[in-house]
């Protein structure tokens, strides 16, 4: 049960609250409930007290220069109550108070200061607040109000009114029990950003600081203060895991980073599984998640299977999404304070998460790779191979080291030179077979090899493939008598992905290259090689 | 009678207000839960539709009928 004590007439606002709602008997009493120590409001099944101040009432003789002599009665009987009551919880509102009608332009505005002195003073009282004032800006004085049951029955709201501040309450209410929701779960494509990645990249989805695309700049915005209110952060999206990642990376507009999310689920999954999964991870239950997604479909999917979830609407006009997303941060995400103790929880509640993913990723990537029952046939280009090594050197764009384009002419040419060696490697698994899916050419210089090529189709990415084809080129060029590989990396604007790949193979920087000698290491585990990466070749 | 055709609409807000449906004959003497309240929350309601009852008049609200005789379609 709450009280709502006031100024003004609150009986109406009161049964707008559709609850049990103790209002002081007589008018304007609410002085004299708070310091009366036999007052109902102290009642047990009394949590909240709620005192909403119509701030012109408080100035009956009119507001002018002697405002913090009149506001500081009302502060101080409000700060007696809260020593004397620390069982309940007080949300005081804030003062709206229009200025003087007849203030001259260059002339002081004491209404505006008063206004600002009582919330300060509110604020260093570490008080939750009923923003009354906000809510009268963001509805407009015209409609917040009625002039005409103000003088009729000390009412100063308006039915609109009335209903902000019974929604305003019922949100503080939610919060004082904690029904804060805890995540936030996002999609990607046209919530966060406008586009679709992987169709669009990182320069075409509608993402900007300014003008169009700001919108979603905003939205970021809104999302990031929620994070630092302790609130978690999901993503569920449909997309190619490294091209939905690429804007975290890349895009000098992305106000969220990757380190501001504690999951991210993306993939073709059902969204539904997605939620779920993200639930577990967590360790929370469904009912904390909020899921925000521009597509209908998949809101109503959620809506259908998870109703457990929150699923707000969306709207259909992108300028309308900041005031969406700072509307959904009202609803499911209020609470009476952020204390800086709640920030370090989530700080740390966050590394553990991030620990747990890391080991179980690990863990179930091994079993995974293990259970594909890879086998790579690694072996000398042939001939009959040069239209395909062509076109891989053509099209392969994110695994690709050098970026060095051939034609078949030029792979032909290159074959017929002695001091080069070109592996191609197909690759299949016990779901199929995934053709020739990597080149690498190595030129040799006596002892020692440079690999200028070095490619593979993104279809078989993520699979360590990698690992073995360099372990059979390595081989390979070991039964040659090599000792020594250089290995080079030419960025472009899309082979980010294998930026380190020298590195993760352990190779060592030298120069601008990257160098192992034998002998060299050992390598992967889980794909079986079928070819010696020695026949075929001419 | 005024508000010819707007009675159906005023009707209906008064309706909403009370929380159970009433007809032009409907009385506060009559209808549960019609107090002071409940028609100051009627004139709130009807202000928001544009029908506004003068202050003056407030006071008179006694019936549905009265409502009907005083709202004015506002501007």
């Amino acid at each position: 049960m709450i009280a709502l004590l006031s100024n003004v007439t609150v009986e109406s606002l009161a049964l707008r609250l559709k609850q049990d709602v103790f209002t002081a008997p007589g008018f304007d009493t609410w002085r004299a409930e708070l310091l009366n120590p036999a007052s109902a409001v102290w009642r047990d099944e009394i949590k909240t007290v709620y005192v909403l101040l119509h701030g012109p009432a408080l100035f009956p003789q009119g507001l002018d220069e002697d405002f913090v002599r009149v506001l500081s009665e009302p502060l101080e009987i409000l700060a007696q109550a809260r020593e004397a009551h620390k069982e309940k919880v007080f949300v005081v509102s804030t003062l709206d108070l229009p200025s003087p009608p007849s203030l001259p332009l260059a002339g002081k505005n004491f209404a505006a200061r008063a206004a600002a002195w009582w919330r300060e003073k509110l604020e260093d009282m570490d008080a939750p607040l009923l923003d009354a004032a906000e809510l009268a800006a963001e509805a407009g004085r015209e409609r917040f109000y009625n002039a005409k049951t103000w003088y009729f029955g000390s009412l100063p709201f308006s039915q609109q009114g009335e209903a902000l501040l019974a929604r305003e309450i019922l949100r503080a209410e939610g919060a004082v029990r904690g029904e804060r929701k805890k995540c936030l779960v996002l999609d990607l494509d046209g919530t966060l950003w406008g586009g679709v990645i992987g169709e669009d990249g990182v320069e075409g989805i509608s993402l900007a600081s300014t003008g169009m695309g700001s919108q979603y700049w905003d939205v970021q915005h809104a999302v990031k203060a929620l994070a630092g209110q302790g609130i978690l952060l999901a993503v569920a999206s449909k997309n190619d895991a490294e091209d939905a990642l690429l804007p975290f990376k890349k895009h000098p507009h992305m106000i969220l980073r990757e380190d501001d999310f504690v999951r991210f689920e993306i993939g073709w999954n059902p969204k539904t599984e997605s939620l779920r999964t993200i639930a577990q991870g967590l360790n929370i239950g469904l009912d904390s998640l909020v899921f925000v997604d521009d597509n209908p479909v998949e809101r109503e999917a959620v809506r259908a299977f998870l109703p457990q979830v929150a699923v707000p609407d969306f709207p259909k006009d992108t300028s309308k999404l900041p005031a969406f997303m700072a509307e959904v941060a009202r609803t499911y995400f209020t609470t009476l304070r952020t204390g800086e103790e709640d920030r370090k929880k989530t700080a740390m509640y966050r590394a553990e998460l991030r620990r747990e993913k890391e080991r179980g990723a690990r863990l179930s990537l091994d079993d995974y790779l293990a259970s594909l029952e890879m086998k790579l046939d690694l072996h000398r280009l042939r001939q009959d191979e040069i239209p395909r090594a062509a076109q891989l050197s053509q099209k392969t764009n994110q695994f690709n080291l050098t970026t060095r384009r051939c034609t078949e002419a030029g792979l032909a040419a290159l074959m017929e030179d002695k001091n080069v060696r070109i592996w191609m490697a197909g690759l299949r698994d016990r779901f199929g077979d995934y053709g020739r899916v990597c080149l690498v050419a190595a030129r040799l210089t006596g002892s020692s090899a440079a690999v200028e090529t070095f490619l593979m189709s993104c279809r078989v990415m993520g699979r360590d493939v990698e690992n073995a084809v360099l372990g059979g080129v390595e081989r390979a060029l070991a039964a040659e008598g090599v000792t020594e590989i250089h290995g080079s990396y030419r960025e472009t604007k899309k082979n980010e992905p294998v930026r380190d790949f020298w590195t993760k193979m352990g190779y060592k920087p030298e120069g601008d290259a990257w160098v192992s000698r034998a002998p060299f290491v050992e390598r992967s585990a889980w794909i079986e090689l079928d070819g010696d990466g020695d026949d075929g070749g001419s | 009678m005024e508000n010819e055709g707007h009675g159906a609409r005023i009707i209906e807000i008064v309706s909403e207000v009370l929380g159970m449906p009433v007809s032009k004959d409907s009385a506060a003497e009559n209808v549960a839960g019609w107090d002071s309240l409940k028609t100051l929350q009627m004139v709130m309601a009807l202000d928001e539709a544009g029908y506004e009852i003068p202050l003056e008049k407030i006071a008179e609200v006694k019936s549905v009928r009265d409502i009907l005789a005083f709202a004015r379609k506002g501007s």
